[in-house]
């Protein structure tokens, strides 16, 4: 029988090193792929997720065992990462080069005829991933992340407001006004 | 202009779809869990936040009377008058009378010198 988060927890408290293993071992997909996808690749992904799990083993003492483990990690994950693209809009935005352009029309051709194969090659998801990274810079940090809960990492609206510390109404607002503004930029990639 | 729109919207959900998904590197949880085993914090910080804070200021005062009474009174540390400070003040004589200087300094009978 798999031992509980709150139990884990509380034998993490008192040391066990053994129990703070298994408690990233369970959460380490869902702090790293919320990272990757709301940062996107080319990010020091390892060592953000080790920050973030050694600020949950600094403040376990105030975890309440009501409230599921995997919203408060996401939460401070969410929390990192919005301060890093706050960090990053200081720094200038690169211009889409005229190879790129090529990329994300031959991304469409992809969708518009996928062929008989299964699946995406590495290299075609990649590209996938690199389009959605540019589209969302225009988005807010907050709505991005309501985007990437959602729509990329398949939460529901209730679980997107409890990580993000809001209502699930103002949930649903922004992620219906990222879902606005990025089929805006993507409209420019169609055309 | 429909049709675009939910054109647009296959598009991004294939984007969204699509994307690759990011496995942790072997060994990390051991090493994250090893890394916040060496950061726990040891008996002091484990104190009140209250405490936490009260403590550097309690050394600090306690260090800056000791660097004032130095300051404030070095002739006392100098002249080691701050030891005497220590050393239990010697009862005062009572007043002597003249008889008895007299009888201090004439032996007596019984110090076979007698008239």
């Amino acid at each position: 029988m798999q031992i509980s988060d709150a139990e884990l927890v509380a034998q993490a408290l008192k040391g066990d090193r053994g129990a703070a293993e298994e408690v990233v071992s369970r959460y380490q997909r869902l702090v790293f792929n919320i990272l990757y996808h709301y940062l996107g690749p080319g990010n020091d992904i390892e060592d953000l997720a080790q920050d973030i799990f050694l600020k949950f083993f600094k403040n376990l003492e105030r975890y309440d065992p009501k409230r599921p483990l995997n919203h408060w990690l996401a939460r401070i994950a969410s929390n990192q990462c919005i301060d890093e693209i706050r960090k990053r809009k200081k720094n200038p935005v690169q211009l889409e080069s005229d190879l790129e352009i090529e990329e994300n029309r031959s991304l469409e051709e992809l969708w518009r005829n996928p062929g008989p194969a299964l699946g995406l090659s590495d290299a075609d998801a990649e590209r996938c991933m690199k389009l959605l990274q540019k589209s969302m810079e225009v988005l807010s940090p907050k709505d991005r992340m309501a985007f990437v809960l959602r729509e990329v990492q398949d939460l529901d609206y209730g679980e997107v407001a409890a990580i993000m510390g809001s209502s699930e109404l103002a949930a649903r607002i922004r992620v219906s006004r990222a879902r606005k503004r990025l089929r805006q930029e993507l409209e420019g990639v169609m055309a | 202009m429909k049709k675009l729109k939910r054109d647009i919207d296959d598009f991004l959900r294939f984007l969204t779809a699509s994307v690759p998904t990011k496995e942790p590197p072997a060994f990390f949880a051991s090493k994250v869990a090893h890394r916040a085993d060496l950061e726990r914090p040891i008996f002091f910080l484990q104190l009140s936040s209250f405490a936490r804070r009260a403590l550097p200021l309690l050394v600090s005062l306690c260090f800056v009377t000791l660097l004032l009474s130095y300051v404030l009174a070095p002739a006392d540390w100098e002249n080691g008058s701050y030891v005497e400070l220590f050393v239990e003040q010697e009862e005062e004589m009572e007043p002597v009378t003249v008889e008895e200087v007299l009888s201090a300094l004439i032996p007596t009978d019984s110090e076979g010198v007698g008239p």
